[in-house]
């Protein structure tokens, strides 16, 4: 099976999506933490090392710097890269669906 | 109050100054084996260690500014080792919450035990071999060349915990994603 984008870790999908809209660090790691009702919790360092990888890949920028705290918000290539995970996302959610018969 | 310690396994030593602050020790400085600490609150903060050399010079400040914006505080630096805290009432502390930056930090500093244990065991077995092969024998090279053998297995029982951890992770990253 040949895939566009392999599968996204679930950092850096809830990173991507939380990028939405521009924030810093901080604001990432309270975000994910909120949406997810603190199942995911991501450390500090562990989002530093995504950020640049992400920056690198050209999925996300960061913004002029205000005051101290840099902040950063999602590309179109990453809007396209996230997409193309919730395609992914439902093939599995549906193809799990249809022969467990649903979860109760 | 001070305590000794060598830094040869940072994650035994990061549980250790956890264990301290649980008994009400707060880590206030530390050298590669002097650690300080002083009396407060038993268990009101987590501590976690760093290595910062993967990051390079450019980004160093930037990465602890971007731990500072995120609530952590530093606590002290020896080198490239630094020791951060936060509040217990704030959460569960950790640095890096996914497997493959932590199998990657552990490979770096197996990498690190290996060389050293493996440039002693050189030094120390041909050292030896070389004290002995002369008439009279070198007692000052030989109690030198037997501190680098007692450095191979100093640092040999911490490589092999290491690479417990590092196994351990990379059989989760088999069947999990992270």
């Amino acid at each position: 099976m040949t895939q566009e984008h392999p599968p996204l870790t679930e950092g850096v999908y809830y990173i991507l999506l939380a990028l939405y809209e521009a924030r810093h660090g901080y604001g990432i790691m309270q975000l994910v933490e909120e949406m997810s009702n603190g199942r995911v919790r991501l450390g500090a360092g562990t989002i530093y090392g995504a950020i640049k990888t992400l920056l690198e890949r050209g999925w996300i920028v960061a913004l002029d710097e205000d005051g101290r705290k840099k902040e950063y918000i999602i590309t179109e290539t990453g809007k396209s890269v996230i997409e193309y995970e919730i395609l992914r996302l439902r093939e599995l959610f549906d193809n799990g669906i249809r022969i467990t018969k649903g979860v109760e | 109050m001070h305590k000794y310690r060598l830094m040869i396994n940072p994650y035994a030593i990061e549980n250790w100054v956890n264990d301290m602050a649980c008994q009400g020790w707060h880590l206030k400085k530390f050298t590669w084996i002097r650690f300080t600490f002083e009396r407060g609150e038993p268990g009101s903060h987590i501590y976690r260690y760093d290595e910062l050399e993967r990051f390079g010079t450019d980004y160093e400040e930037d990465y602890l500014e971007f731990l500072q914006s995120s609530g952590i505080e530093q606590v002290n630096r020896s080198g490239n080792f630094v020791f951060f805290r936060k509040a217990v009432q704030e959460g569960p502390f950790e640095l890096f919450t996914d497997k493959k930056t932590r199998i990657g930090n552990l490979s770096k500093k197996m990498t690190i035990l290996l060389s050293l244990i493996l440039l002693n065991l050189i030094i120390g077995i041909t050292g030896l071999i070389g004290d002995f092969s002369n008439q009279t024998a070198d007692w000052i090279g030989f109690t030198l060349n037997s501190l680098n053998l007692i450095v191979v297995v100093l640092f040999s029982l911490p490589l092999y915990k290491l690479m417990r951890v590092r196994n351990l992770l990379k059989k989760e990253l088999d069947v999990f994603s992270d």
